[in-house]
């Protein structure tokens, strides 16, 4: 049975948990997975998934996002992702999330992160992000941790107001 | 053949067995850095010389002729290796009747090589154990003789381990020898799944990921105790190079807010606490780069600034 997207009606505890590595990257049950991610991204035009939220608690996220922070051809797929620097500057981004429907708040995370991950051939990479993708990376990284952005945003009311002043160019995304 | 506090139970339960140990080899006495005179002492030199075991420390390599050859004359009917730190040729596997039996720190194959007991423990491993194995050419590859598990306990440190599985070790190789003498035990090839290996540990170990989360830190805070110990970079300001702050005792804190990794703030009980990928870790002793270990309060108020930090790796 295909993998179906789940949302925090009903599912606020399974969103809530934390996932595992993944013991063998190149697994087909992998391969399969992602396919179905992949799909879900795309049927709810959301530009990044992670596997808990559809139900899988495997730490793989997908992104239909390139490196320069527009929609790309390929999806790009990331497992046991892990971010290895972050930049001390910060941005605010109005997020929205596929697993809680119709809401968009603003979250600061860093403005620049460098993630490195295994793809589905078992290979290593390391990718240095900015822009979109680096909000991206650091919202689904947190759903690996069982850590919604509305858990950002109860924490973040001094952060925010750091950024007060330019809230005219914040952007909205409906990250997943 | 073996160094330091691992290998001297067994030396002591062996000689306690009545086995006649006809030499003792260990690693030269080290040196550490510029500081000549500061010898580590070595127990089991110490314990060696207290039963008038003679004690060899060749600074060569063991299939160097004339330590091969002081080897020979010894006729040695087995030899035991314990943390001996020295790869042993082939020569010298080959030389007594029952070959060389290793006393190793884990369940084999998992955790082959130079860190098992950190390891285990940086990998937040709930069970680990000893293996007796008769030694081969590959890195802790050889048959195992005998295994004997212990629980990894969640607040267990390195160095409490390591007494542990030391004792063990000593306990299990008198049990099984005499078995093992006769040809009555005969040795088992390990398993060719769950093999994993570790490496000798640099000081980089240490450097924390505040994108990890709060158990794997806590680990390697378990696993790194007392070295390398673990520390984060403080960029102070942005003008100079970052502090690096040693985190000498920390607790893990599991239900904290849900701050940006590297975030540092306080709570009514905590003066400081870290936020990691998924919660907090409370710091309760530090130590600043050049200055003494202190407690997280007498930081706190010494260094105000550093409530306002984000710690961590950063551009
Ligand atoms: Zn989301």
């Amino acid at each position: 049975m295909p993998h179906t997207l789940i949302t925090i009606n009903g599912h606020l505890e399974d969103l809530h948990r934390s996932s595992q590595r993944v013991a063998d990257p190149t697994a087909p049950a992998v391969r399969a997975l992602v396919d179905d991610m992949i799909a879900v991204m795309r049927a709810e035009r959301g530009i990044g998934l992670a596997a808990p939220q559809v139900n899988v608690h495997q730490r793989i996220v997908v992104f239909d996002i390139g490196p320069d922070g527009r929609t790309a051809r390929t999806p790009l797929v990331c497992i046991n992702p892990v971010i290895t620097t972050a930049s001390r500057a910060l941005v605010m981004t109005e997020e929205g999330c596929l697993s809680i429907p119709g809401e968009f708040v603003p979250v600061v995370r860093s403005e620049r992160v460098s993630v490195r991950y295994y793809d589905t051939q078992g290979q290593r990479h390391t990718i240095a992000a900015d822009d979109l993708l680096a909000v991206a990376f650091q919202h689904e990284i947190d759903h690996l941790d069982g850590i919604l952005m509305t858990d950002r945003y109860a924490q973040q009311s001094s952060l925010r107001a750091q950024f007060h002043e330019v809230d005219d160019t914040a952007t909205t995304h409906r990250i997943g | 053949m073996g160094t330091g506090e691992f290998a001297a139970p067994s030396l002591a339960v062996l000689i306690a067995a009545n086995y006649s140990v006809v030499a003792v080899y260990t690693k030269p006495l080290s040196v550490h850095g510029r500081s000549r005179t500061k010898a580590v002492p070595n127990p089991v030199r110490a314990r060696a010389e207290r039963h008038a075991i003679p004690v060899h420390d060749p600074a060569g390599r063991l299939s160097d002729a004339d330590t091969l050859a002081t080897l020979r004359s010894l006729a040695p009917d087995i030899i035991i290796v314990a943390a001996y730190g020295n790869i042993l040729p082939q020569s010298v596997l080959d030389l007594p009747r029952h070959g060389c039996v290793n006393v190793h720190a884990s369940l084999l194959p998992r955790w082959r090589g130079a860190s098992p007991i950190h390891a285990a423990i940086r990998a937040g491993d709930t069970q680990t154990g000893v293996t007796i194995m008769r030694m081969d050419a590959g890195l802790d590859t050889g048959p195992i003789i005998a295994q004997k598990s212990r629980a990894i306990t969640p607040h267990m440190h390195t160095p409490e381990l390591f007494a542990l599985l030391a004792d063990d070790g000593a306990r299990l190789l008198v049990e099984v020898l005499p078995d093992y003498l006769r040809g009555a035990r005969v040795p088992q090839p390990q398993s060719t799944h769950g093999v994993t290996t570790c490496r000798t540990l640099t000081r980089d170990d240490g450097h924390i990921n505040w994108h990890d989360t709060t158990q794997s830190i806590y680990n390697q805070f378990r696993a790194y105790d007392p070295w390398p110990g673990i520390f984060t970079l403080w960029h102070r300001d942005a003008a100079n190079t970052p502090l690096r702050l040693k985190l000498t005792d920390i607790r893990p804190c599991m239900d904290a807010p849900r701050h940006m990794p590297g975030t540092v703030f306080s709570t009514d009980t905590h003066p400081l606490c870290v936020a990691t990928a998924d919660g907090a870790l409370v710091v309760k002793r530090v130590q600043l780069q050049g200055k003494n270990d202190m407690d997280a309060r007498a930081f706190v108020n010494g260094y105000p600034d550093i409530n306002t930090a984000r710690l961590g790796e950063m551009w």
